[in-house]
């Protein structure tokens, strides 16, 4: 089902679907699609758009030592390679922010690497404080032509200002800025990061070795020299009656997505795509030769034409009173499997956080069962392990929880898990 | 609502993988097909068109495999290339068309065991390597040999036979 301005418009969105009829039946039934935005190939495109980079790091007390050290040649890194028509902001926070770095200078490579060198470890964390200034030094230079990207590094939990955080990421999101949140280490709140970059259409990523870090920061940084779209949003308006029952970024950085129909997927980049999973359930479908679950509004910002792209496609699948058994496509299958381990992983947290221990236990059993099975033993023991420490102490090792929650994410798209090895 | 073979939680019609314990939810619970009476077997495989009447299969042609002892035909719809095998738990690359609901492990279909792909005009098929072999008409197809497929040709998994036909209707 392929968009019919595939090949003059710059991307394009075509949907698989898991059967292509819908059964007549008088219940509920399933089905799942799966989204893939690509980008066209245009001649005379191939000047990408200029970044503006916000680089928000935590500089509280358990930062010092090897965390900043890393973080600091990281940024140098980055400066060294920033192209002509790209700014960089650089913001240290801890109970305070700092700005190090703004983004109306131009700074050379020595001078900043200087100023960066200044950085000591002191405080506590105050990841509005960092995240605010990050924001408002992209707002300075935001213009309709430019990508603009917060990176906030953090390794602990900011107290008493989630609430103020998340309005910020959900402005940033409708000014067009993206947040990477990466949490380093154990302390962090993943529930946290994770909400703050889905937000805005982004990825939390979890850091357990600080080595790498620097080549993760590398991999963004030139992924976001290419961007083709940014702001990629699929509204889901779904028929009377269909509930979109989960949705899922498979590719690039696999993630939940905010509840709700307004779907925030983030960048487009040159010679890749985005795929997004729909579950959806439909209402008894029985007296009717077709239907429409839903009509899928695509739009995307072009920042090389300083434009934004609006298109609509409409889901719609003929009922049929025996469907004859059809292929599924295989990656469908395979991103409903990984997915479907995903969310169990998922639900076992929040059974835990509940007070059901015997069923976040028994889930997390059925979860490493099914890893053992797939070849993944190291991920599964690690998902045995969560169990039997949740049967003992009845709450997860903070380790533990994010080594499982990542590690089942990295299996939805092994190339761009969120839990970096 | 269809049950889960495995932890037997209820769940709705069409879903691929139990919420409860990600098992493969079989789709005999959910799409019954009609097995035709034995002696069709034979009326399938005796329709087949003598080899000078075959014409090859084309990448425009709508085709369907139908597998020895059942009327339903499954189509070739939507996708350049599918591998025929038996989708089992804790496989890492799913099978595009799934034989286990025509008792293919009892057969000897392998997991991956044969690889279909439209190239230029022709329709391919290629042996995966597998354990019992792929056959079209008897013959043996080698793996990366991959031999080009007509209309009515017998496809032979191990002990499971298939027939390719170009559809006359519209599925």
């Amino acid at each position: 089902m392929n968009n019919p301005s595939a090949g003059q418009e710059p991307l394009y969105m075509e949907v698989h679907v898991s059967r292509p009829v819908l059964r007549a039946l008088d219940e509920p039934q399933v089905l799942y699609t799966m989204a893939t935005i690509r980008p066209t190939q245009q001649e005379g495109e191939n000047v990408p758009p200029p970044l503006n980079l916000s680089l928000v790091l935590d500089r509280s007390t358990s930062m010092a030592g090897e965390r900043l050290d890393t973080a600091r040649v990281s940024a140098e890194n980055i400066i060294s390679q920033l192209r002509p028509q790209d700014r960089i902001a650089i913001v240290t926070f801890s109970d305070r922010a700092e700005v190090l770095i703004s983004t109306d200078s131009s700074l050379p490579v020595p001078e900043a690497r200087a100023r960066l060198s200044l950085i000591q470890a002191s405080g506590g964390t105050e990841i509005y404080q960092g995240l605010s200034a990050g924001v408002n030094q992209l707002r300075q230079v935001r213009r309709p032509n430019t990508v603009d990207h917060v990176i906030l590094l953090t390794d602990g939990r900011t107290y008493g200002d989630e609430a103020s955080s998340l309005q910020l990421a959900e402005e940033a999101a409708q000014e067009g800025i993206e947040i990477t949140a990466m949490g380093i280490g154990e302390e962090w709140n993943d529930i946290f990061l994770d909400s703050l970059a889905t937000k805005t259409g982004g990825q939390a990523v979890y850091i357990d070795n600080i080595a790498s870090l620097g080549p993760f920061l590398q991999q963004k940084f030139l992924g976001l020299g290419l961007v083709h779209a940014d702001q990629v949003v699929v509204e889901v308006e779904t028929t009377p009656g269909v509930t979109l029952q989960s949705s899922f970024r498979v590719n690039p950085a696999p993630m939940p997505l905010h509840e709700g129909h307004m779907l925030r997927l983030g960048s487009l980049f040159a010679g890749n795509n985005i795929t997004l999973l729909m579950e959806y359930l439909i209402p008894p479908v029985s007296q009717m030769d077709s239907y429409e679950i839903s009509r899928l509004h695509l739009s995307a910002h072009l920042a090389r034409r300083s434009t934004n792209l609006r298109t609509v496609l409409s889901l719609s699948l003929p009922v049929v009173q025996e469907p004859v058994p059809a292929p599924i496509p295989g990656s469908l299958l395979t991103a409903v499997r990984n997915v479907t381990l995903a969310r169990l992983d998922e639900k076992a947290l929040v059974d835990a956080q509940t007070g059901h221990l015997n069923l976040a236990t028994t889930r997390l059993e059925r979860l490493a069962t099914r890893l053992f099975e797939m070849g993944e033993p190291d991920l599964a023991k690690t998902v045995m392990d969560e169990s039997t420490q949740l049967r003992r102490s009845h709450s997860f090792s903070e380790k533990g929880k994010k080594a499982v929650k990542y590690g089942t994410r990295g299996l939805v798209d092994p190339k761009h898990g969120g839990k970096l090895k | 609502m269809i049950s889960c073979h495995v932890c037997h939680a209820s769940v709705y019609y069409g879903t691929l993988f139990c919420p409860e314990c990600c098992a493969r939810v079989s789709e005999d619970a959910s799409s019954p097909t009609n097995a035709l009476p034995a002696d069709k077997v034979e009326e399938i495989i005796a329709e087949k068109p003598s080899d000078g009447s075959r014409s090859p299969l084309q990448s425009g042609d709508s085709i369907s495999l139908r597998v020895a002892g059942n009327n339903v035909g499954i189509p070739l719809f939507g996708q350049q290339e599918y591998i025929l095998g038996r989708a089992e738990k804790g496989q890492a690359v799913i099978p595009d068309i799934d034989l286990n609901r025509f008792g293919a492990h009892e057969k000897g279909v392998s997991r991956l065991h044969c690889h279909l792909r439209f190239e230029g005009e022709s329709l391919l098929a290629v042996d995966l390597g597998s354990a019992n072999g792929t056959f079209i008409n008897d013959i043996r197809v080698l793996p990366d040999h991959p031999a080009p497929l007509s209309d009515g040709d017998i496809l032979r998994l191990g002990n499971l036979v298939i027939e390719v036909t170009r559809q006359s209707g519209a599925y």
